[in-house]
């Protein structure tokens, strides 16, 4: 199966989104999933295609930031209802924890990391939106997960992605770490270079590719 | 001249042009703002020339910064009026302040010779806030229907992992029980072959004598009517013996191999049962409970015979051993049986000590069982319910009440293929 959404159904369903009609985005999206399109092909080409298209429309000042949040909750609950009929992978015994950095309003690049990481048989824990770094230090302490992932929208919260990347490097030397999400396209991946363990995936493609050859890191 | 006079003065430049929207607006906060090209590039500088104090409050700063402007951006704004010459340059809702802390006001941008006119007509600030609160809800009502999801597939998954292990259970027990029966049948044929031994054993004894006998010039009469006596006796002891040996041999074809088996064929319900109390016989014998049976002899069913020895084989089990404490107490079982129109109805009753009502409401549960600590399973009677409800498409009630006894009412249709 390609992986090409026919541009008339993406139009269709972006027009259905734009205007809030949740029903129709749903059949279209049923009918994707029936014509074996997978996950990361309908979060890439039509989710994240549609959101980016939304953010850009709303910079014009061509919608208001009420129809914004109307597509993500549109978004959020398709992903939902896929979720129900994705299969659940064989476990693999390894544990992720998903956060937004503290302030980062923006949450679904996460979930669709963390799906692909349930998918490929993971223990998932996706902790949300706007996580208060201290208390996401506290919570890896207690979930001792194989890795973590964060997610960053909004290039303005690069200072709480330092200040977290900071906190878990110097409180867990050996936990891998992985970062993405839109702010890295305008070059926030350069100032994250001088962090430990720390690694930029800039789509799903180099997600899957660093799932599968995931290593825990060895201990000196 | 003073700054409010010059924009007056600026402002009355703009009229009747401004006038209009300045009468039909709500305005709080307006400012003017000059821009300029910078380089060849579409890059803009700008500064205010006037900004009233709503104005310096939705720019949070008291001389305001062109930089406050955030969507559009002033930048966006110039280009636009640099483009479309005078006229409206924006019509919208407009978001001042910085990324981190930002205000929302409906506005209008109007342009005029190198000049900008912002003017606020009302703060949305509050809407826009309610608005995030709002957003931020519903992604916690989101995450929380996210994690339901996932939580009820792995209850799905772990409910069809308990199901297979269930009848992984159920199956077992059903091989359990037919290894009871099995015993149950060699505890019974051991008695007529033990019989038939001695006799044979006699017998030959009887025939050594006589050879003896033969051996000898005289032979007294009396040994040898005794040893002709103890052939007498014996022959006949020798075959009703083995003749009841060969019959338990049937009854045991009959009932335990068709266990194992998936045979559907016609058989007499009367002699299933029949087998069934004659394989329990070890069971019952040392112990002063009755069984009575009353069923018409020319019932015949076609099915595996199965589905009705292991019914009765369970009830007998759970009647011994509940309702007549391990055979210590005194009772009987009544099983009757009887045929109306195309349905056979089962009564299944006995006089032992009957239950609670709560252990009447869970006897077809399965694994629950008064007696786990003794080893029991809880699966006996859950047996019986899916024999009735599944395999004889019928429905089966208990009814029992404490130190009265307790019943079991089958109801089956007799199957279409019966002859």
């Amino acid at each position: 199966m390609d992986n090409i959404i026919d541009e008339d159904q993406y139009r269709q369903y972006f027009n259905n989104l734009i205007q809030g009609r949740r029903i129709p985005c749903y059949n279209i999206v049923n009918e994707l999933l029936l014509s074996d399109f997978d996950i990361k092909t309908l979060y890439q080409n039509l989710f994240q295609r549609s959101l980016y298209s939304v953010g850009e429309l709303w910079e014009h000042n061509k919608i208001t930031v009420a129809t914004e949040h109307m597509t993500t909750l549109i978004t959020e609950s398709l992903m939902n209802q896929m979720a129900a009929h994705l299969p659940v992978g064989d476990t693999i015994n390894k544990r992720v924890v998903i956060a937004s950095v503290e302030d980062e309003p923006h949450q679904i690049g996460g979930k669709m990391v963390a799906d692909i990481f349930e998918l490929n048989g993971w223990d998932t824990i996706y902790i949300g939106a706007n996580t208060p770094t201290l208390e996401l230090i506290d919570f890896i302490k207690e979930v001792q997960p194989n890795l973590v992932g964060l997610s960053m929208s909004v290039y303005f919260h690069i200072d709480n992605l330092k200040k977290t990347l900071e906190l878990i490097n110097s409180n867990f030397e050996r936990l891998p770490l992985i970062v993405g999400g839109q702010a890295f396209k305008r070059g926030a991946d350069s100032r994250i270079k001088t962090f430990k363990n720390t690694t930029y995936i800039p789509n799903l493609e180099a997600l899957e590719e660093y799932i599968k050859n995931f290593k825990e890191i060895e201990s000196i | 001249m003073k700054p409010e006079l010059k924009i007056i003065k600026l402002l009355s430049e703009w009229s009747p042009y401004v006038d209009e929207h300045l009468l039909n607006s709500r305005t709080f906060a307006f400012g003017l703002f000059q821009y300029d090209k910078c380089g060849s590039d579409k890059l803009y500088i700008g500064n205010s020339l006037y900004m009233n104090l709503g104005m310096k409050n939705i720019l949070g700063l008291d001389h305001g910064n062109i930089k406050q402007f955030i969507n559009p951006d002033f930048q966006t704004l110039a280009c636009k009026a640099d483009t479309n010459g005078d006229g409206v340059v924006f019509d919208g809702i407009l978001t001042t302040g910085s990324e981190l802390k930002s205000r929302s006001v409906q506005a209008k941008v109007l342009c005029r010779q190198k000049l900008l006119l912002v003017l606020c007509e009302y703060d949305i600030s509050e809407l826009d806030r309610l608005n995030s609160e709002m957003v931020e809800l519903n992604q916690e009502l989101n995450n929380v229907q996210r994690q339901l999801i996932k939580e009820k597939k792995l209850l799905t998954k772990t409910l069809a992992d308990l199901k297979a292990a269930q009848s992984k259970l159920i199956e077992s027990e059903k091989m359990a029980s037919l290894g009871r029966l099995v015993a149950g049948f060699a505890h019974e044929i051991n008695t007529p072959i033990g019989i038939a031994l001695t006799a044979s054993s006699s017998l030959t004894d009887a025939q050594q004598s006589i050879n003896t006998m033969l051996t000898q010039e005289e032979v007294e009469e009396e040994e040898l009517i005794s040893s002709l006596e103890t052939i007498k006796d014996s022959a006949p002891l020798i075959i009703n013996n083995l003749k009841r040996a060969a019959n338990l041999v049937s009854s045991f074809k009959r009932t335990a191999i068709d266990q194992s088996v998936d045979d559907f064929h016609v058989y007499n319900l009367h002699e299933i049962i029949n087998d069934v109390i004659i394989s329990m016989n070890s069971q019952f014998k040392k112990t002063t409970i009755d069984i009575e049976l009353e069923c018409p002899d020319e019932i015949e069913l076609y099915g595996n015979p199965n589905d009705i020895s292991q019914l009765l084989f369970n009830m007998l089990v759970n009647s011994r051993l509940h309702g007549f404490d391990n055979g210590t107490l005194k009772g009987s079982i009544f099983i009757r049986v009887n045929r109306e129109n195309d349905n056979l109805f089962i009564s299944y009753s006995d006089t032992g000590k009957g239950m609670d009502s709560e252990t009447v409401r869970k006897v077809f549960e399965p694994f629950f069982t008064t007696l786990r600590a003794k080893g029991g399973t809880g699966l006996g009677m859950y047996i019986c319910h899916n024999i009735v409800t599944n395999n004889l498409h019928g429905t089966i009630k208990c009814e029992s009440r404490q130190g009265k006894g307790t019943e079991f009412l089958i109801c089956f249709p007799i199957p279409k293929g019966n002859l």
